[in-house]
């Protein structure tokens, strides 16, 4: 593949053509007027359209690699957001956020437990404190 | 049905805002924006998308003057970093960081800032004034408007953010289209058959706009950081005092400031448009009528004044077709269309002969907001460098607790917190391909209003799709989507200056 346009273009093409063919294969009628499929169908078609015009002018284009993704950073962040994000259903906002501020400062690099520490407890406080109490928006508790 | 400025409304809607507990809402909505906009990959969109969840149980006055804080504040904030770091906050301050920062460099970023924070005051000011003057005329036209001309306008924002949004049209364009197949999950708008739902009941009513902006603005700059950040990594900031602004300074470059203005205005009011082409519009326009074009790009107070004023002159700009048409014109409006309708109200013409007090009061919000961004501007410049100081490690995960309550927020469920996640990966990765996340989420917003309007209009008309060439003012809209989608694509994205703006930066 010449470069990243060329896979970005070709993913788009195939990303209108499965979109055509799912949104056909639902059957939407409609009692009055067009269909609803008419509206996505034009969408996928124009994004199978603009993939195909990003992959020939990539042809154009100079011969380029890929962008590099840090692989290992990214997933252990998005696996320490996923798992906040599920687990606070069961121990609650309070505990599960404190877990996470510390977790992922120490990711981030903040090793000194003299500020990680404070800054977890005292985030955590303002922030359920304000959507409880100031915007009267409940946030999950451990005994909910 | 005649109705124009109603002064009685306007004096009762400004002491209507004169109680404490609004006037604190303002303050801390400012103080959040310029902290958001101060921080370098935050941005106004972003503190929006993070605080509209919380306005659920506030009144509309409370909750628009806490939101219209923060886009004050935002929009004037990206300048600091642009000016002390040589990083733009937001694209439309990058004008600003090519004579604020060879300003610093000089050891004047004191003035810098005093510069641009009452240039951006003025810019806003004089756009709130016109969103008064204006609103109620575009609500006239509006007023005769049937669903062709709603299809028509929704085509000419989406088209016109397709075109400026990063640095291809094509990818622009697919993004948008994404962003409105996104739109289209969940009922149909016309016979409530549910699309591309997959089974899961909490996509039966869509995906709402909260959790998709958390993902898209605020998630993506999480993973932009996680991957960009070093250990021990500081970013050299240049120290900046107070200076306080002269009247003389600036009577003399009144030219200057009023025309910036008045292009961030008429920009502004462009749907899809926004302040990174209200901003070089500007420049360009005040130097080519400057006495001393030379020193652009060294160190120009009127390249900041002009810069700035229009820069946030696109605030009262592009809340005009926001409220007369309900069409918002770049992504922080299409936030604060969330706002609206979260409170019950239904942005577009009637809105403005029903409830033309709401039109007044948010003219009273941006003007004390913008008031206030003057006075902290000013006073606080000397703690901006410390606001740059905070260590992103630190400031990171508070943001992403931040977007966890905020996507908690809208529907008392972690589904939507998930699904901010989902779309923050997806656009990550768009982001990585060179895809612009904008048009994305213009897109969701645009298509439900393109879809149903442009439905309606066939159905009026016995499926002839000539209805929307045979009506004069949807006409119009269409030709003027062609000529600014080519215009734009003309200009190669912003320009080679942009291009050297971000460069520099």
């Amino acid at each position: 593949m010449k470069n990243s346009d060329t896979g970005s273009g070709l993913f788009l093409v195939v990303l209108g053509i499965a979109g055509v063919v799912y949104t056909r294969m639902q059957g939407f009628r409609s009692t009055v007027g067009l269909s609803p499929a008419f509206f996505p169908t034009f969408l996928f078609v124009a994004i199978g359209i603009c993939g195909l015009i990003l992959t020939l002018k990539s042809f154009k284009l100079e011969k380029a690699g890929f962008p590099k993704f840090k692989w290992g950073k990214l997933a252990a962040i998005i696996g320490m957001l996923a798992v906040y994000i599920v687990v606070m259903d069961y121990i609650g906002f309070i505990i599960s956020t404190i877990v996470f501020l510390l977790a992922s400062m120490w990711f981030y690099g903040e090793t000194r437990i003299k500020i990680i520490v404070p800054v977890s407890l005292v985030a955590t406080a303002i922030i359920y404190l304000l959507w409880t109490f100031v915007f009267n928006i409940p946030l999950p508790t451990l005994f909910l | 049905m005649d109705f124009f400025i109603d002064f009685g409304v306007i004096g009762s809607s400004f002491l209507s805002l004169m109680h404490p507990i609004t006037l604190g809402w303002i303050v801390i909505g400012v103080v959040v924006g310029i902290i958001f906009g101060a921080v370098p990959g935050l941005t106004a969109t972003t503190a929006v998308a993070l605080f509209t969840p919380i306005t659920f149980d506030l009144d509309f006055t409370d909750s628009f003057a806490f939101l219209l804080g923060i886009y004050c504040g935002g929009y004037y904030a990206g300048s600091i970093p642009a000016i002390l770091i040589n990083t733009p906050g937001a694209p439309g301050n990058a004008a600003t960081a090519l004579d604020g920062h060879a300003l610093a460099v000089q050891g004047k970023a004191g003035k810098a800032l005093s510069v641009s924070v009452t240039s951006s005051w003025f810019g806003g000011i004089f756009s709130a004034f016109m969103l008064l003057v204006f609103a109620p005329l575009f609500t006239k036209m509006a007023l005769k408007f049937g669903p062709q001309e709603y299809f028509a306008v929704a085509v000419l924002g989406f088209s016109a953010i397709a075109s400026i949004s990063g640095k291809s049209m094509v990818k622009g364009l697919a993004a948008g289209m994404i962003g409105c197949v996104l739109g289209c999950i969940g009922m149909d708008p016309m016979d409530g058959i549910p699309r591309f739902t997959f089974g899961i009941l909490d996509l039966f009513s869509g995906i709402d706009i909260l959790p998709a902006l958390i993902g898209l603005f605020a998630l993506t700059e999480v993973f932009s950081k996680t991957e960009s950040l070093k250990r021990g990594q500081k970013e050299e900031v240049l120290p900046s005092d107070r200076v306080l602004p002269k009247f003389k300074e600036y009577w003399k470059r009144k030219g200057i400031l009023l025309k910036s203005s008045i292009i961030g205005t008429i920009v502004g009011a462009v749907p899809g448009t926004g302040p990174a082409i209200a901003a070089w519009l500007s420049y360009n326009e005040a130097k080519r009528g400057s006495k001393e074009p030379e020193k652009f790009g060294n160190g120009s107070e009127e390249g900041i004044i002009a810069c700035e004023a229009a820069n946030n002159a696109v605030t009262g700009g592009a809340i005009i077709p926001l409220i007369t048409l309900g069409i918002p014109g770049d992504a922080v409006t299409a936030v604060l269309l969330s706002a609206l309708l979260i409170q019950g109200l239904t942005p577009g013409p009637m809105m403005i002969v029903n409830n033309y007090d709401i039109v007044t009061t948010i003219l009273w919000i941006l003007i004390i907001a913008n008031c206030l961004m003057l006075v902290f501007g000013l006073f606080g410049s000397k703690y901006f460098s410390k606001i740059l100081s905070i260590p992103s490690t630190i400031l990171t995960p508070i943001i992403c607790v931040l977007c966890v309550a905020g996507g908690f927020s809208v529907g008392n469920s972690t589904f939507d917190c998930l699904l901010a996640l989902i779309l923050g990966i997806i656009g990550y990765g768009f982001m990585k391909f060179g895809f612009p996340v904008a048009p994305m989420v213009l897109g969701m917003v645009l298509g439900p209003i393109i879809e149903p309007y442009f439905r309606l209009a066939l159905i009026s008309s016995d499926m002839d799709p000539m209805i929307f060439i045979k009506s004069p003012l949807s006409c119009l809209f269409l030709i003027l989507t062609v000529i600014l989608t080519w215009s734009m694509q003309r200009k190669g994205k912003g320009g080679k200056k942009e291009k050297k703006a971000e460069k520099a930066a």
